[in-house]
């Protein structure tokens, strides 16, 4: 029995000595042994240290983001010296007494939403025409038309004496108010903060080839991430 | 200086006892890495990274003469065979019912030579060949394997048999050729 089971397992024993095995035999065992050697002593690598990195850089790309995405201030304006709807109103103050002065108009109107500051612009081409004809009621009544957000104050200047002349006896408000500056398109230009004072002063510029990248200013609120490249030869 | 001696100074750090070890198990653990690895290069991978393992953990084996270095090693390779051939999805084994057993064709098998037996080994597929090796070589029983493998026993015994059978096959076949280069 003994005999049958060592003649069973002859051939497995075969399998499991190299000798019988010229073929499969290793060829360059030093080079094997180079490697494993090379693996065994190998220092460990610092991957909390890349971690750390990792979660700085992550730490400072969002601060940018939320820098750049929270601010609310635009970067392009002119400051316009004289806003053009106080000469455009003057001659309705001279045409109607209890108007009073522009300096009064002015006030009316500054205190009007920035919408009504486009009518501005309008008022001022009409202007000419409004000398003229004197039918001075009469188109104030289409400019009021034109214009919904005027209309309230407009109105009273034009129309209703009865409710001018309490706003024109009524003593001037000390209140402190809020000038705003119209461009030459009629829109309202905020003045410079803070934020982008410091930007214009400080902030850097880079040419390429012939566009200028200005980088973002900070605090603009149209500001959305990306530069702005403007060609040299454009007058802005 | 014999293998205790070797594992003593290999714990301790030595590079040269580790090297001598190396040096005198390799051929062996390559032979068994061979067995269920199809490919000579994925042997050798599988071969140092054994080896690896074997020096990294080697403080923690406790000698018990040289056989249980030669069994804990060749346990180190088997296994690195088995993760190997689990990473590269190599046997997708289905649950099959149990056949009868099939003998094992040992009296032809003993005229094969050992590279023989190795090319009949190696060319089985690869869900057979492992089970076939894990069973009729390595001495694992159907329970063990199916744990290792985690499949049914059943799964393991159907495999076995199919294993032999295409075992059989293979080497009438070869033993045709064989006779018809004799006749010519």
């Amino acid at each position: 029995m003994s005999m049958q089971d060592n003649s069973q397992n002859n051939w497995k024993i075969l399998l499991e000595d190299p000798q019988c095995f010229q073929d499969e035999i290793l060829n360059d065992k030093n080079e094997l042994w180079e490697r494993i050697h090379h693996k065994l002593h190998k220092k460990p690598q610092h991957k909390v240290l890349t971690w750390y990195w990792m979660a700085a850089c992550l730490l400072i790309i969002t601060i940018a983001l939320v820098a750049v995405f929270t601010t609310n201030e635009k970067k392009d304006y002119k400051v316009v010296s004289s806003p053009s709807f106080v000469k455009t109103l003057k001659p309705v103050g001279t045409q109607n007494s209890s108007i009073a002065t522009p300096k009064k108009s002015e006030n009316i109107l500054s205190q009007s939403t920035p919408k009504s500051h486009t009518a501005g612009s309008i008022e001022k081409n009409n202007l000419p025409e409004l000398k003229k004809s004197g039918e001075s009621k009469n188109i104030i009544d289409s400019i009021i038309s034109q214009l919904p957000q005027l209309a309230i104050t407009s109105t009273a200047t034009a129309n209703d004496s009865s409710t001018l002349k309490p706003m024109a006896i009524a003593p001037p408000s000390k209140k402190k108010l809020r000038v705003v500056h119209l461009n030459e398109i009629g829109q309202p230009v905020e003045e410079p903060t803070v934020n982008n004072r410091f930007a214009e002063k400080h902030g850097i510029g880079w040419r390429i080839i012939n566009a200028e990248i200005y980088n973002p200013v900070y605090g603009s609120s149209t500001n959305n991430g990306l530069l702005l490249i403007k060609p040299r030869t454009s007058s802005n | 200086m014999d293998i205790s001696e070797l594992i003593r100074e290999a714990k301790k750090g030595s590079a040269a006892a580790q090297k001598c070890l190396f040096d005198l198990l390799s051929d062996k653990m390559m032979l068994v890495c061979r067995r269920y690895v199809k490919s000579y290069e994925d042997s050798e991978e599988i071969l140092l990274d054994g080896f690896y393992k074997f020096f990294r953990n080697l403080s923690a084996f406790n000698y018990q003469g040289d056989g249980s270095v030669n069994a804990w090693l060749k346990k180190i390779m088997v296994n690195e065979c088995l993760m190997f051939l689990r990473s590269k999805h190599s046997f997708i084994i289905a649950t099959e019912q149990q056949p009868e057993e099939i003998p094992l064709p040992d009296d032809a098998l003993n005229k094969l030579s050992a590279s023989e037996i190795l090319n009949l080994i190696i060319e089985l597929p690869v869900g057979y060949r492992t089970i076939f090796n894990l069973h009729v070589i390595e001495g694992f029983t159907h329970k063990e394997i199916s744990r290792m493998l985690n499949i049914a026993e059943g799964t393991s015994k159907s495999q076995l048999n199919k294993a032999k059978l295409l075992l059989q096959k293979n080497l009438i076949k070869n033993d045709n050729e064989y006779a018809r280069q004799q006749s010519k």
